[in-house]
C-alpha cells in the first residue's frame, strides 16, 4: 500500500521532470518577427527599381538648387512606374500582414505606398529632383534597416545555438 | 549551483547582446537627422532657384516629415530585437547554468 503511494506521489514529480526541458527550450521570448528572405529580396528589388527610375526622370541640380541636368516631365510610363511600385508595396504588404509580431514593419508598407503617392503628386506638378524623393528614401531605408536587425537577429542566434551545441 | 555568479553571467550576456543594437540605433538616428536637415534646406533652395514649385515643395516638405515616422518604427524593432537578444542571452547562460549543476544536460 505504502509503495503504490509513492509511485503515485513520485509520477507527478516525474512527469514534471520529463516536461522541464520543454517547458525551458520554449522560454526563449520573441518580440519581432523572424527574418522573411522574401520580403527582403522584393525590398531590394523596389529600392533598384526606383533607383533606375530617378536616375531617367530625376532632374540633377547643384549647391544653389539650379538644374544642372534635366529631367524627364511626368508620363504615361512614369505612372506605369508609380502604380507598379505601389502594386509592389502591396504584395510586400499583404506577405507581411500574415506574421506575428511584425506591426511595425506592416505600418512602415502601408507609409511606403504614401510616399510613392506624394512623389507621384509632386511630378505631375512640375519636373523632380533628388530631394523630391527623400521622404521615399527614408522610408525605404527604414523597411531594408527593419530586414537587416531581422537577419541579425537569425544570424546571432543561429551562432548562439552553434557554440551552444559545440563548446 | 553558484546563483551569484550566473547572475552577473546572465547580466553580461544580456549587456553585450544589447549593447550591438545601441550603436545601430545611435548611428542609424544620427544620420536621418543629419539627412533630413540637409533635405529641407535642399527642397528651399531649389524653391528660391525656380526648380520647383512651392506646391511641390509642400508635398516633398511633408513627405520628408512622414518618412520621419518610419525611422520610429524602425528603431522599434532594433528596440525590441535588443531586448529579445539580451533576455534571451540571459536564458541561454541560466540553461547552461543548470545543466552544469546538475552535471547531466537535462535542458
Amino acid at each position: 500500500m505504502r509503495t503504490r503511494n509513492s509511485v503515485w506521489i513520485a509520477r507527478p514529480a516525474i512527469s514534471l521532470l520529463a516536461l522541464l526541458p520543454l517547458l525551458f527550450a520554449s522560454c526563449s521570448v520573441l518580440f519581432v518577427s523572424p527574418y522573411d528572405e522574401v520580403t527582403d529580396r522584393a525590398a531590394t528589388d523596389l529600392v533598384t527599381k526606383t533607383e533606375i527610375f530617378l536616375v531617367r526622370y530625376a532632374a540633377t541640380t547643384d549647391e544653389t538648387g539650379k538644374i544642372v541636368r534635366r529631367g524627364k516631365p511626368y508620363d504615361a510610363e512614369a505612372s506605369t512606374f508609380y502604380t507598379e511600385a505601389r502594386g509592389a508595396a502591396a504584395a510586400m504588404l499583404l506577405r507581411s500582414e500574415q506574421k506575428d509580431k511584425n506591426d511595425e514593419e506592416i505600418q512602415i508598407l502601408r507609409n511606403l505606398s504614401n510616399r510613392y503617392d506624394q512623389l507621384e503628386a509632386s511630378h505631375r506638378l512640375g519636373s523632380i529632383t533628388k530631394t523630391s524623393a527623400a521622404g521615399l528614401h527614408r522610408t525605404l531605408r527604414a523597411l531594408v534597416q527593419v530586414q537587416l536587425t531581422k537577419k541579425h537577429i537569425g544570424t546571432s542566434k543561429e551562432g548562439t545555438s552553434a557554440s551552444a551545441s559545440n563548446p | 549551483m553558484d546563483f551569484k555568479n550566473t547572475l552577473e553571467k546572465m547580466l553580461a550576456a544580456a549587456r553585450i547582446a544589447a549593447g550591438a543594437h545601441w550603436n545601430v540605433v545611435s548611428d542609424y538616428l544620427e544620420k536621418e537627422f543629419a539627412e533630413a536637415k540637409k533635405e529641407a534646406e535642399a527642397i528651399a533652395l531649389e524653391v528660391a532657384a525656380g526648380t520647383k514649385t512651392p506646391e511641390q515643395a509642400k508635398i516633398e516638405l511633408q513627405s520628408v516629415k512622414d518618412s520621419l515616422e518610419d525611422v520610429r518604427l524602425a528603431l522599434t524593432v532594433e528596440a525590441k530585437a535588443a531586448a529579445q537578444e539580451a533576455i534571451n542571452a540571459a536564458l541561454e547562460v541560466l540553461r547552461s547554468a543548470v545543466n552544469s549543476a546538475a552535471k547531466v544536460a537535462i535542458l
